[in-house]
Parts: C-alpha cells; structure tokens; sequence
C-alpha cells in the first residue's frame, strides 16, 4: 500500500520517540535490576545505554533528516543553533549563581560546550566546502 | 515572498494536507508559504509549479521585474 509522504513522517517521528522511550526504559530497567542485585556499576551500563541511544539515533535520524523538506530542516537547523546557544548561557548563568567555577558540574559542562563546538566547525566546513563543490563534482 | 498557492489549491479542491503530500512536503511547509511567512527553495518552487503546471512565476510572482533593470545583452564576443 502506497503511503502518503506525511504518513511516513509521521511513522518515522513516532518511530524514533519510541526507540528513544524504549532506550530509556531499558536504562532505567537495568539500573533497578544492578540496584537489586546490590550492584554497582560505576555508571557504566548508563553510559553504554547512551552510546547505543546515539548510534540508533544516527542510524535513524539520517534517513529522518532526508525525507526533511527544506521548511523543516531549516527549522530543526535554527533550533538545534539558538537552543544549544541559549542552553550554554543558561548553564553559565547557573554556574555563576551557584558558585559552581572549578567544580566537576563546571569541567563537564566546559567539556560539552568545547566538544560541541569542535563538532560544530566541522560539520560548518564539510557544508561551506560542499557549497563550492569541493569533492563533490565529477572531474574536479 | 507573494504567492498565488492559496488561489491555485483552492482552485483545484485540494487541502494543505493533499498538496503537501502530492509535491511531497509538509503541510507546515504549505502553510508557511501561503502565509508568506517562508520564501521557498528554487526546487520546492519548480516543484510546486510543475504539479500546477503553471511557470513559477505565475505562482510566486517575482518582485524585482518591475523595480530592477534588466542586464543589458551583448553581441556575445
């Protein structure tokens, strides 16, 4: 049965809530299970449940991106852009209040703010050179 | 940017829904557009054209025609 182009984005956003709600649940399912075996992990079945969440968002999320018309990529684009930016001046802003300069919460904040960036001028270069055409015309 | 989208889906007895999903974009897309409130790219513009079969300028009407004067032609030497 053929469907129409708004089913199958609708079907791909319920698609990926759902994996990102499983993802969750499954942590959340593990951590109680470690707790009542009095375990303790350190974090890291957490962490594994991270990593597994953005690589099946990666692998989900390109397809999603694509079937994006122009209007909603652009929207995605401004909001991922001021929202990372407002979040960063939020998160300064309680470091500042809560006198937090030098603690952990601080190192891992800065380590986001810098790993985001760096993530960022890449993916801003990979499109300033694909606008020139760089590598990507045939016989260039 | 002024448009006739409105005029010509209407014409035709379409929803947004239905227009969205021909030319295959989102219905917010459609929205913005006949609101004017989003200037569409040149592929989404030929698309919507060519599902109208109409040229893209009856459906967005080109605002600088009128004001900015055309490059002159040469003898192509």
């Amino acid at each position: 049965m053929a469907r129409t182009y708004s089913e199958k984005q609708s079907s791909r956003t319920v698609r990926m809530a759902a994996i990102t709600l499983g993802m969750v649940l499954a942590a959340l399912a593990a951590k109680a299970g470690l707790r009542a075996l009095g375990l303790d992990d350190d974090g890291w079945v957490a962490l594994g449940f991270v990593l597994a969440g953005f690589a099946t968002v990666f692998v989900f999320g390109l397809p999603f991106w694509k079937g994006l018309d122009d209007f909603q990529r652009q929207g995605h684009a401004v909001s991922v852009y001021w929202g990372n930016l407002a979040g960063l001046a939020a998160t300064a802003c309680i470091v500042a209040a809560g006198g937090l300069i030098g603690s952990e919460f601080m190192r891992g904040v800065a380590t986001l703010a810098v790993v985001q960036l760096g993530c960022s001028l890449i993916f801003y270069a990979h499109w300033r050179l694909k606008g020139r055409g760089f590598g990507f015309r045939p016989g260039e | 940017m002024k448009n006739a989208l409105r005029d010509y889906r209407k014409a035709r007895g379409l929803s947004q829904l239905e227009l969205a999903d021909a030319v295959e974009v989102t219905r917010q897309s459609i929205i913005a557009m006949e609101a004017e409130k989003y200037d569409p790219s040149l592929p989404m513009a030929y698309r919507l054209a060519a599902y109208f079969g109409v040229p893209v300028e009856e459906l967005f009407y080109n605002p600088w025609k009128a004001s900015l004067a055309p490059c002159p032609e040469t003898d192509g030497s």
